[in-house]
Protein backbone atom coordinates (compact mmCIF):
# COMPACT_ATOMS: atom_id res chain seq x y z
CA UNK A 1 0.00 0.00 0.00
CA UNK A 2 1.51 3.26 -1.02
CA UNK A 3 1.06 6.68 1.41
CA UNK A 4 -1.78 7.96 -0.13
CA UNK A 5 -3.83 5.11 0.25
CA UNK A 6 -2.45 4.36 3.90
CA UNK A 7 -3.38 8.50 4.85
CA UNK A 8 -6.90 8.06 3.24
CA UNK A 9 -8.05 4.43 4.72
CA UNK A 10 -6.85 5.48 8.29
CA UNK A 11 -8.17 8.97 8.26
CA UNK A 12 -5.42 10.89 9.06
CA UNK A 13 -5.59 14.08 6.27
CA UNK A 14 -8.48 14.73 8.84
CA UNK A 15 -5.84 15.64 11.21
CA UNK A 16 -6.32 19.09 12.74
CA UNK A 17 -3.21 19.35 14.52
CA UNK A 18 -4.86 19.83 18.11
CA UNK A 19 -2.66 17.55 19.75
CA UNK A 20 -4.74 15.64 22.15
CA UNK A 21 -3.38 12.45 21.05
CA UNK A 22 0.07 13.44 22.30
CA UNK A 23 -1.38 14.88 25.43
CA UNK A 24 -2.78 11.53 26.59
CA UNK A 25 -0.47 9.06 24.75
CA UNK A 26 1.54 6.89 27.65
CA UNK A 27 4.56 6.56 25.62
CA UNK A 28 4.91 10.25 25.49
CA UNK A 29 4.98 11.00 29.34
CA UNK A 30 7.63 8.71 29.47
CA UNK A 31 9.28 9.96 26.67
CA UNK A 32 8.52 13.60 25.24
CA UNK A 33 10.63 12.56 21.89
CA UNK A 34 7.59 10.66 20.57
CA UNK A 35 4.53 12.06 19.65
CA UNK A 36 1.43 10.85 17.34
CA UNK A 37 0.90 14.32 16.12
CA UNK A 38 4.39 14.68 14.68
CA UNK A 39 4.41 11.30 12.90
CA UNK A 40 0.94 11.74 11.92
CA UNK A 41 1.97 15.20 10.78
CA UNK A 42 5.30 13.49 9.21
CA UNK A 43 3.33 11.48 6.99
CA UNK A 44 0.86 13.98 5.65
CA UNK A 45 4.48 15.98 4.45
CA UNK A 46 5.29 16.19 0.72
CA UNK A 47 8.36 15.00 2.36
CA UNK A 48 7.28 11.55 2.51
CA UNK A 49 9.09 8.79 4.48
CA UNK A 50 7.82 8.86 8.31
CA UNK A 51 8.15 5.60 8.05
CA UNK A 52 12.41 5.60 8.53
CA UNK A 53 11.35 7.56 11.64
CA UNK A 54 12.70 5.11 14.50
CA UNK A 55 9.74 6.80 16.80
CA UNK A 56 7.84 4.73 14.91
CA UNK A 57 8.64 1.80 16.79
CA UNK A 58 7.86 3.18 20.30
CA UNK A 59 4.27 2.99 19.92
CA UNK A 60 2.39 0.60 22.05
CA UNK A 61 -0.59 0.55 20.15
CA UNK A 62 -2.98 1.55 22.96
CA UNK A 63 -5.69 3.57 21.11
CA UNK A 64 -5.22 6.18 23.68
CA UNK A 65 -4.95 8.65 20.97
CA UNK A 66 -7.81 7.75 18.82
CA UNK A 67 -10.26 7.59 21.38
CA UNK A 68 -9.60 11.29 22.04
CA UNK A 69 -8.67 11.57 18.44
CA UNK A 70 -12.11 14.15 17.55
CA UNK A 71 -12.03 12.75 13.78
CA UNK A 72 -11.22 9.26 14.71
CA UNK A 73 -7.95 9.13 12.68
CA UNK A 74 -6.85 5.11 13.10
CA UNK A 75 -3.32 5.76 14.82
CA UNK A 76 -2.38 2.33 15.44
CA UNK A 77 -3.97 1.26 12.04
CA UNK A 78 -1.10 4.10 10.61
CA UNK A 79 1.43 2.61 12.56
CA UNK A 80 0.60 -0.71 11.38
CA UNK A 81 1.01 0.44 8.35
CA UNK A 82 4.41 2.54 8.47
CA UNK A 83 5.99 -0.39 10.36
CA UNK A 84 4.88 -2.47 6.91
CA UNK A 85 6.25 -0.22 4.94
CA UNK A 86 9.84 0.47 7.21
CA UNK A 87 10.21 -3.50 7.20
CA UNK A 88 9.95 -3.59 3.04
CA UNK A 89 12.44 -1.28 3.05
CA UNK A 90 14.85 -3.23 4.67
CA UNK A 91 14.81 -2.09 8.71
CA UNK A 92 16.81 -4.00 11.38
CA UNK A 93 14.65 -4.68 14.37
CA UNK A 94 15.40 -5.26 18.03
CA UNK A 95 13.35 -7.94 19.20
CA UNK A 96 12.89 -8.38 23.38
CA UNK A 97 13.17 -12.06 24.50
CA UNK A 98 15.93 -12.91 22.18
CA UNK A 99 13.03 -13.17 19.60
CA UNK A 100 11.71 -16.14 20.70
CA UNK A 101 7.84 -15.37 20.30
CA UNK A 102 8.44 -14.04 16.97
CA UNK A 103 10.46 -17.23 15.70
CA UNK A 104 8.09 -19.10 17.07
CA UNK A 105 5.21 -17.62 15.39
CA UNK A 106 7.14 -17.95 12.04
CA UNK A 107 7.56 -21.51 12.89
CA UNK A 108 3.94 -22.43 13.51
CA UNK A 109 3.45 -20.75 10.42
CA UNK A 110 4.86 -23.28 8.58
CA UNK A 111 2.16 -25.24 6.34
CA UNK A 112 3.53 -29.10 7.35
CA UNK A 113 3.67 -28.58 11.12
CA UNK A 114 1.89 -30.57 13.84
CA UNK A 115 1.42 -29.51 17.04
CA UNK A 116 1.40 -31.13 20.38
CA UNK A 117 0.38 -28.27 21.74
CA UNK A 118 -2.24 -30.12 24.05
CA UNK A 119 -0.42 -31.45 26.82
CA UNK A 120 -1.70 -28.84 29.99
CA UNK A 121 -5.27 -29.68 29.34
CA UNK A 122 -6.47 -31.25 32.44
CA UNK A 123 -8.32 -34.68 31.56
CA UNK A 124 -11.70 -33.02 33.55
CA UNK A 125 -11.91 -30.45 31.18
CA UNK A 126 -14.75 -31.48 28.81
CA UNK A 127 -14.05 -30.94 24.76
CA UNK A 128 -16.44 -31.96 22.28
CA UNK A 129 -14.98 -32.77 19.32
CA UNK A 130 -17.53 -32.96 16.74
CA UNK A 131 -19.27 -29.80 16.85
CA UNK A 132 -19.53 -26.45 15.18
CA UNK A 133 -18.15 -24.24 17.77
CA UNK A 134 -14.60 -24.35 18.59
CA UNK A 135 -12.61 -22.55 21.88
CA UNK A 136 -9.69 -20.36 20.51
CA UNK A 137 -6.66 -21.02 23.20
CA UNK A 138 -4.52 -18.92 21.97
CA UNK A 139 -0.61 -18.83 22.22
CA UNK A 140 -0.66 -19.24 26.17
CA UNK A 141 0.94 -23.57 26.32
CA UNK A 142 3.56 -21.58 24.50
CA UNK A 143 3.99 -18.50 26.83
CA UNK A 144 4.35 -20.75 29.88
CA UNK A 145 7.29 -21.94 28.12
CA UNK A 146 8.77 -18.68 26.65
CA UNK A 147 8.30 -17.27 30.60
CA UNK A 148 8.54 -19.85 32.97
CA UNK A 149 11.37 -17.57 34.61
CA UNK A 150 8.65 -15.17 35.82
CA UNK A 151 6.75 -18.01 37.17
CA UNK A 152 3.35 -17.91 36.16
CA UNK A 153 1.28 -20.23 34.47
CA UNK A 154 -0.82 -18.61 31.61
CA UNK A 155 -2.97 -21.63 30.61
CA UNK A 156 -4.08 -21.31 34.35
CA UNK A 157 -6.61 -18.51 33.07
CA UNK A 158 -7.37 -20.52 29.64
CA UNK A 159 -8.09 -23.57 31.88
CA UNK A 160 -10.09 -21.38 33.94
CA UNK A 161 -11.91 -19.95 30.92
CA UNK A 162 -12.74 -23.36 29.73
CA UNK A 163 -14.06 -24.38 33.13
CA UNK A 164 -16.89 -21.74 33.14
CA UNK A 165 -17.98 -22.73 30.04
CA UNK A 166 -18.25 -26.64 30.80
CA UNK A 167 -20.25 -25.20 34.29
CA UNK A 168 -22.13 -22.38 32.33
CA UNK A 169 -22.72 -26.05 30.08
CA UNK A 170 -21.82 -24.14 26.75
CA UNK A 171 -20.36 -27.34 24.67
CA UNK A 172 -17.21 -26.26 22.40
CA UNK A 173 -14.08 -28.19 20.79
CA UNK A 174 -10.28 -27.44 20.44
CA UNK A 175 -8.48 -26.44 16.69
CA UNK A 176 -5.66 -29.46 17.63
CA UNK A 177 -3.22 -27.30 15.34
CA UNK A 178 -4.37 -24.39 15.81
CA UNK A 179 -2.14 -21.37 15.16
CA UNK A 180 -1.55 -17.87 16.54
CA UNK A 181 -3.76 -15.21 15.77
CA UNK A 182 -1.03 -13.40 14.67
CA UNK A 183 -1.87 -10.28 16.45
CA UNK A 184 2.08 -9.31 17.17
CA UNK A 185 3.12 -10.16 13.65
CA UNK A 186 0.65 -7.80 12.19
CA UNK A 187 1.19 -5.18 14.59
CA UNK A 188 4.92 -4.98 13.98
CA UNK A 189 4.26 -5.30 10.66
CA UNK A 190 5.27 -8.71 9.40
CA UNK A 191 2.33 -8.71 6.62
CA UNK A 192 3.96 -12.22 5.14
CA UNK A 193 4.27 -14.11 8.65
CA UNK A 194 0.63 -12.69 9.22
CA UNK A 195 -0.37 -13.92 6.13
CA UNK A 196 0.49 -17.67 6.92
CA UNK A 197 -0.89 -17.94 10.58
CA UNK A 198 -4.02 -16.75 8.89
CA UNK A 199 -4.08 -18.85 6.00
CA UNK A 200 -3.33 -21.74 8.19
CA UNK A 201 -6.21 -20.45 10.55
CA UNK A 202 -8.30 -20.76 7.70
CA UNK A 203 -7.39 -24.24 6.45
CA UNK A 204 -8.18 -24.98 9.94
CA UNK A 205 -11.36 -23.78 10.04
CA UNK A 206 -12.65 -25.53 7.28
CA UNK A 207 -11.09 -29.04 8.21
CA UNK A 208 -13.46 -29.22 11.03
CA UNK A 209 -16.16 -26.85 9.75
CA UNK A 210 -16.02 -24.67 12.36
CA UNK A 211 -18.76 -21.53 12.14
CA UNK A 212 -18.66 -20.11 15.62
CA UNK A 213 -15.17 -18.99 17.47
CA UNK A 214 -14.98 -18.32 21.66
CA UNK A 215 -11.95 -16.81 23.06
CA UNK A 216 -10.77 -15.07 26.11
CA UNK A 217 -7.40 -13.39 25.12
CA UNK A 218 -8.37 -10.36 23.74
CA UNK A 219 -6.16 -9.41 21.34
CA UNK A 220 -6.91 -12.87 19.38
CA UNK A 221 -10.51 -12.09 19.89
CA UNK A 222 -9.68 -8.31 18.02
CA UNK A 223 -7.73 -10.11 15.23
CA UNK A 224 -10.06 -12.63 14.65
CA UNK A 225 -12.79 -10.74 14.94
CA UNK A 226 -11.39 -7.19 13.38
CA UNK A 227 -8.36 -7.83 11.02
CA UNK A 228 -9.09 -11.40 9.81
CA UNK A 229 -12.27 -10.20 7.87
CA UNK A 230 -10.04 -7.68 6.14
CA UNK A 231 -7.18 -9.43 5.46
CA UNK A 232 -7.40 -13.24 5.49
CA UNK A 233 -9.38 -14.73 2.89
CA UNK A 234 -12.08 -17.35 3.46
CA UNK A 235 -12.42 -16.38 7.14
CA UNK A 236 -16.40 -16.35 7.90
CA UNK A 237 -16.17 -17.23 11.43
CA UNK A 238 -18.75 -15.72 14.19
CA UNK A 239 -16.07 -14.85 16.55
CA UNK A 240 -17.51 -14.06 20.40
CA UNK A 241 -15.51 -13.44 23.48
CA UNK A 242 -16.51 -15.14 26.76
CA UNK A 243 -17.59 -12.18 28.37
CA UNK A 244 -20.53 -12.52 25.61
CA UNK A 245 -21.74 -15.75 26.57
CA UNK A 246 -24.62 -14.94 28.35
CA UNK A 247 -24.09 -18.76 30.09
CA UNK A 248 -21.80 -17.52 32.11
CA UNK A 249 -23.76 -15.07 34.41
CA UNK A 250 -25.95 -17.34 35.47
CA UNK A 251 -23.87 -19.26 37.07
CA UNK A 252 -23.25 -17.77 41.67
CA UNK A 253 -20.23 -17.28 42.89
CA UNK A 254 -18.52 -18.01 46.32
CA UNK A 255 -18.82 -15.83 48.60
CA UNK A 256 -16.18 -17.97 50.66
CA UNK A 257 -13.57 -14.95 51.85
CA UNK A 258 -13.97 -11.80 50.25
CA UNK A 259 -11.30 -10.64 48.52
CA UNK A 260 -10.49 -6.71 46.99
CA UNK A 261 -9.51 -6.86 43.22
CA UNK A 262 -8.04 -3.95 40.91
CA UNK A 263 -9.19 -4.74 37.84
CA UNK A 264 -6.59 -3.72 34.33
CA UNK A 265 -8.05 -3.12 31.41
CA UNK A 266 -6.86 -4.81 28.50
CA UNK A 267 -6.48 -1.94 25.84
CA UNK A 268 -8.08 -4.25 22.94
CA UNK A 269 -11.21 -5.10 25.41
CA UNK A 270 -11.32 -1.71 26.64
CA UNK A 271 -10.69 0.88 24.73
CA UNK A 272 -11.23 -0.91 21.22
CA UNK A 273 -14.60 -2.98 21.95
CA UNK A 274 -15.31 -0.70 25.19
CA UNK A 275 -15.91 -4.01 27.02
CA UNK A 276 -15.67 -2.21 30.22
CA UNK A 277 -18.79 -3.76 32.27
CA UNK A 278 -18.46 -7.44 30.98
CA UNK A 279 -15.41 -8.46 32.70
CA UNK A 280 -16.10 -6.74 35.97
CA UNK A 281 -19.68 -8.17 36.62
CA UNK A 282 -17.71 -11.76 36.15
CA UNK A 283 -14.89 -10.15 38.73
CA UNK A 284 -17.53 -9.35 41.01
CA UNK A 285 -20.73 -11.53 40.58
CA UNK A 286 -18.52 -14.96 39.89
CA UNK A 287 -15.26 -14.51 41.46
CA UNK A 288 -17.29 -12.69 44.49
CA UNK A 289 -14.87 -9.57 44.73
CA UNK A 290 -15.19 -6.37 45.76
CA UNK A 291 -13.79 -4.21 42.83
CA UNK A 292 -11.33 -1.44 43.41
CA UNK A 293 -10.78 0.98 40.19
CA UNK A 294 -7.75 2.28 39.85
CA UNK A 295 -6.83 5.77 39.02
CA UNK A 296 -6.87 5.41 35.53
CA UNK A 297 -9.51 3.20 34.38
CA UNK A 298 -11.96 1.72 31.70
CA UNK A 299 -11.64 4.36 28.77
CA UNK A 300 -8.73 6.39 30.76
CA UNK A 301 -6.96 2.63 31.34
CA UNK A 302 -2.89 2.83 31.46
CA UNK A 303 -1.71 0.02 28.73
CA UNK A 304 0.62 -2.74 30.55
CA UNK A 305 3.30 -1.33 28.27
CA UNK A 306 4.60 -3.12 26.07
CA UNK A 307 5.13 -2.90 22.17
CA UNK A 308 4.49 -6.47 20.02
CA UNK A 309 7.55 -8.63 22.06
CA UNK A 310 9.94 -5.98 20.45
CA UNK A 311 12.30 -2.55 21.39
CA UNK A 312 11.07 -2.76 25.31
CA UNK A 313 12.87 -0.65 26.93
CA UNK A 314 12.68 1.79 30.05
CA UNK A 315 10.14 3.54 28.53
CA UNK A 316 7.99 0.61 28.58
CA UNK A 317 8.91 -0.03 32.35
CA UNK A 318 8.07 3.40 33.52
CA UNK A 319 4.81 3.18 32.08
CA UNK A 320 4.36 -0.46 33.82
CA UNK A 321 5.98 0.52 37.16
CA UNK A 322 3.21 3.48 37.23
CA UNK A 323 0.33 0.89 36.67
CA UNK A 324 1.58 -1.20 39.05
CA UNK A 325 1.91 1.59 42.08
CA UNK A 326 -1.49 2.55 41.30
CA UNK A 327 -2.78 -1.07 41.65
CA UNK A 328 -1.14 -0.73 44.85
CA UNK A 329 -2.52 2.30 46.10
CA UNK A 330 -6.13 0.77 45.38
CA UNK A 331 -5.20 -1.30 48.45
CA UNK A 332 -6.50 -4.28 47.04
CA UNK A 333 -5.09 -7.83 47.61
CA UNK A 334 -5.01 -8.82 44.03
CA UNK A 335 -4.45 -6.89 39.96
CA UNK A 336 -6.37 -8.81 38.09
CA UNK A 337 -6.37 -8.44 34.62
CA UNK A 338 -8.17 -10.99 31.57
CA UNK A 339 -5.23 -10.41 28.90
CA UNK A 340 -2.40 -12.94 29.17
CA UNK A 341 0.29 -10.53 27.75
CA UNK A 342 -0.96 -7.84 30.30
CA UNK A 343 0.11 -10.51 32.80
CA UNK A 344 3.20 -11.11 31.28
CA UNK A 345 4.49 -7.73 31.09
CA UNK A 346 2.99 -6.39 34.96
CA UNK A 347 4.61 -9.53 36.62
CA UNK A 348 7.86 -9.29 34.55
CA UNK A 349 7.46 -5.45 35.25
CA UNK A 350 7.42 -6.07 39.23
CA UNK A 351 10.47 -8.29 39.32
CA UNK A 352 12.89 -6.36 37.30
CA UNK A 353 13.22 -3.26 39.89
CA UNK A 354 14.86 -5.23 42.17
CA UNK A 355 14.70 -9.02 41.11
CA UNK A 356 11.80 -9.14 43.75
CA UNK A 357 8.00 -9.38 42.50
CA UNK A 358 5.25 -6.74 42.74
CA UNK A 359 3.53 -6.13 46.65
CA UNK A 360 0.38 -6.83 44.78
CA UNK A 361 -0.31 -10.43 43.13
CA UNK A 362 -1.22 -10.67 39.46
CA UNK A 363 -3.87 -13.01 38.54
CA UNK A 364 -6.30 -13.99 35.48
CA UNK A 365 -9.54 -12.87 35.90
CA UNK A 366 -10.91 -16.56 34.43
CA UNK A 367 -8.96 -18.10 36.43
CA UNK A 368 -9.58 -16.40 39.79
CA UNK A 369 -14.03 -16.38 38.42
CA UNK A 370 -12.96 -20.65 38.23
CA UNK A 371 -11.66 -21.10 41.16
CA UNK A 372 -14.18 -19.64 43.19
CA UNK A 373 -16.55 -21.28 41.81
CA UNK A 374 -14.84 -24.63 42.26
CA UNK A 375 -15.10 -23.46 46.34
CA UNK A 376 -18.22 -23.31 46.05
CA UNK A 377 -18.86 -26.34 44.78
CA UNK A 378 -16.58 -28.21 46.85
CA UNK A 379 -18.96 -26.45 49.65
CA UNK B 1 24.93 -34.96 2.41
CA UNK B 2 25.52 -33.47 5.51
CA UNK B 3 23.37 -31.98 7.53
CA UNK B 4 23.62 -28.16 8.39
CA UNK B 5 24.42 -27.31 11.83
CA UNK B 6 25.40 -23.71 14.09
CA UNK B 7 27.27 -23.92 16.97
CA UNK B 8 27.52 -21.14 19.13
CA UNK B 9 30.03 -21.86 21.23
CA UNK B 10 32.06 -19.85 24.51
CA UNK B 11 34.98 -18.21 23.39
CA UNK B 12 36.72 -19.90 25.82
CA UNK B 13 36.91 -23.57 26.58
CA UNK B 14 34.56 -24.39 23.61
CA UNK B 15 36.38 -22.03 21.44
CA UNK B 16 39.54 -23.80 22.80
CA UNK B 17 38.40 -27.23 21.43
CA UNK B 18 37.70 -26.33 17.80
CA UNK B 19 40.94 -24.59 18.04
CA UNK B 20 42.81 -27.25 18.81
CA UNK B 21 40.74 -29.45 16.55
CA UNK B 22 41.92 -27.43 13.60
CA UNK B 23 45.19 -26.89 14.86
CA UNK B 24 45.54 -30.66 14.63
CA UNK B 25 44.12 -30.96 11.20
CA UNK B 26 41.32 -33.14 12.16
CA UNK B 27 38.55 -32.32 9.53
CA UNK B 28 34.46 -31.80 10.37
CA UNK B 29 31.64 -31.69 7.94
CA UNK B 30 31.92 -27.89 5.83
CA UNK B 31 28.35 -27.71 6.40
CA UNK B 32 29.27 -26.63 10.68
CA UNK B 33 29.35 -23.00 11.15
CA UNK B 34 30.24 -21.71 14.45
CA UNK B 35 29.49 -18.27 16.11
CA UNK B 36 31.43 -17.35 18.84
CA UNK B 37 29.56 -15.90 22.03
CA UNK B 38 31.89 -14.35 24.88
CA UNK B 39 30.31 -16.63 27.14
CA UNK B 40 27.44 -19.13 25.99
CA UNK B 41 25.23 -17.92 28.93
CA UNK B 42 24.43 -14.94 26.60
CA UNK B 43 22.45 -17.64 24.67
CA UNK B 44 18.77 -17.19 24.24
CA UNK B 45 15.80 -19.48 22.95
CA UNK B 46 14.82 -16.96 20.69
CA UNK B 47 18.92 -17.49 19.20
CA UNK B 48 18.59 -21.21 19.07
CA UNK B 49 15.24 -21.20 17.47
CA UNK B 50 16.44 -18.43 15.21
CA UNK B 51 18.84 -20.45 13.70
CA UNK B 52 16.19 -23.41 12.77
CA UNK B 53 14.05 -20.61 11.38
CA UNK B 54 16.68 -19.46 9.01
CA UNK B 55 17.14 -23.07 7.71
CA UNK B 56 19.56 -24.84 10.17
CA UNK B 57 19.15 -28.61 10.84
CA UNK B 58 20.58 -28.50 13.67
CA UNK B 59 21.99 -26.46 16.64
CA UNK B 60 25.17 -27.16 18.93
CA UNK B 61 25.54 -25.40 22.17
CA UNK B 62 29.45 -25.34 22.76
CA UNK B 63 30.49 -24.13 26.44
CA UNK B 64 33.03 -24.80 28.95
CA UNK B 65 32.25 -27.40 31.95
CA UNK B 66 29.84 -25.41 34.86
CA UNK B 67 32.74 -24.76 37.50
CA UNK B 68 35.48 -23.67 34.35
CA UNK B 69 32.63 -20.48 33.38
CA UNK B 70 35.32 -17.38 33.49
CA UNK B 71 32.41 -15.30 34.04
CA UNK B 72 31.47 -16.85 37.22
CA UNK B 73 27.98 -17.79 35.43
CA UNK B 74 28.23 -21.04 36.36
CA UNK B 75 25.66 -21.77 33.24
CA UNK B 76 22.08 -21.81 34.66
CA UNK B 77 21.05 -19.79 31.83
CA UNK B 78 22.44 -22.29 29.19
CA UNK B 79 20.49 -24.56 30.55
CA UNK B 80 16.92 -23.33 31.21
CA UNK B 81 17.19 -21.78 27.60
CA UNK B 82 18.45 -25.20 26.40
CA UNK B 83 15.26 -26.75 27.91
CA UNK B 84 13.37 -24.05 27.08
CA UNK B 85 14.13 -24.15 22.92
CA UNK B 86 13.71 -28.23 22.87
CA UNK B 87 10.21 -27.67 24.75
CA UNK B 88 9.30 -25.15 22.13
CA UNK B 89 10.16 -27.28 19.58
CA UNK B 90 8.49 -30.71 20.07
CA UNK B 91 4.64 -28.21 21.09
CA UNK B 92 5.79 -27.23 17.63
CA UNK B 93 5.51 -30.80 16.42
CA UNK B 94 9.23 -30.28 15.78
CA UNK B 95 12.52 -33.13 17.01
CA UNK B 96 13.35 -31.50 19.93
CA UNK B 97 17.16 -33.45 19.43
CA UNK B 98 17.49 -30.27 16.37
CA UNK B 99 19.29 -28.91 19.59
CA UNK B 100 22.17 -30.57 21.51
CA UNK B 101 24.18 -28.78 24.37
CA UNK B 102 27.79 -30.13 25.05
CA UNK B 103 30.20 -29.03 27.61
CA UNK B 104 33.78 -29.90 26.98
CA UNK B 105 37.15 -29.61 28.75
CA UNK B 106 39.41 -27.34 27.58
CA UNK B 107 41.61 -27.82 24.08
CA UNK B 108 39.73 -31.39 23.82
CA UNK B 109 39.83 -31.28 19.51
CA UNK B 110 38.98 -34.91 19.28
CA UNK B 111 35.72 -34.03 21.85
CA UNK B 112 34.24 -31.51 19.68
CA UNK B 113 34.65 -33.72 16.21
CA UNK B 114 33.08 -36.81 18.05
CA UNK B 115 30.29 -34.51 19.24
CA UNK B 116 30.06 -32.62 15.68
CA UNK B 117 30.06 -35.97 13.48
CA UNK B 118 27.55 -37.97 16.19
CA UNK B 119 25.54 -34.98 15.67
CA UNK B 120 25.53 -34.96 11.92
CA UNK B 121 25.25 -38.25 12.15
CA UNK B 122 21.64 -38.27 14.22
CA UNK B 123 20.37 -35.57 12.37
CA UNK B 124 20.93 -37.36 8.67
CA UNK B 125 19.28 -40.35 10.24
CA UNK B 126 15.83 -38.45 11.17
CA UNK B 127 16.13 -36.92 7.64
CA UNK B 128 16.28 -40.17 5.96
CA UNK B 129 13.59 -41.46 8.55
CA UNK B 130 11.69 -38.01 7.43
CA UNK B 131 12.65 -38.60 3.70
CA UNK B 132 11.17 -42.56 3.35
CA UNK B 133 8.21 -41.94 5.25
CA UNK B 134 7.09 -38.27 4.55
CA UNK B 135 6.59 -37.97 7.91
CA UNK B 136 8.37 -35.81 10.59
CA UNK B 137 9.92 -37.51 13.00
Amino acid sequence: MNMQEIIRQTRAHFCLDCGKCTAVCPVNRFDPRFSPRLIVQKALSNEGGAYDDARIWSCVGCNMCTVRCNYNVSYVELIRHLRMLSRENGTELVYSHGGVTESVMHMMGKDDIKQDRSGWLPADIQVNGSGDTAFFVGCAPYFDTIFKDLNIKLTDGTIGAMRLLNMAGVPFGLLNNERCCGHDLLLAGDSNGFAALGRNNVEERRARGIKKIITSCPECYYTLKEDYPRYVDGWNVEVIHITEVPEIFKLKGAAMKKIKAAFHDSCKLGRHFKMYDGPRNLLTSLAGAELCEMENNKENSLCCGASPWMFCGSVNKQIQDERLRQAEATGADYMVTSCPKCQIHLTCAGMSGDGKYAGIKIVDLYHLAAQSLAQKENG
Amino acid sequence: MNSRIVVFSCSWDGWSCIDAAANAGMPYPASVTVIKLPCLSGIDAGLILRALEYGADGVLLLGCQPHECRHGRYGENIEVEFDKARQLLSMLGENSDRVRLARLDAFDGTGFIETVKSFNAALESKAKVTAATGNKP
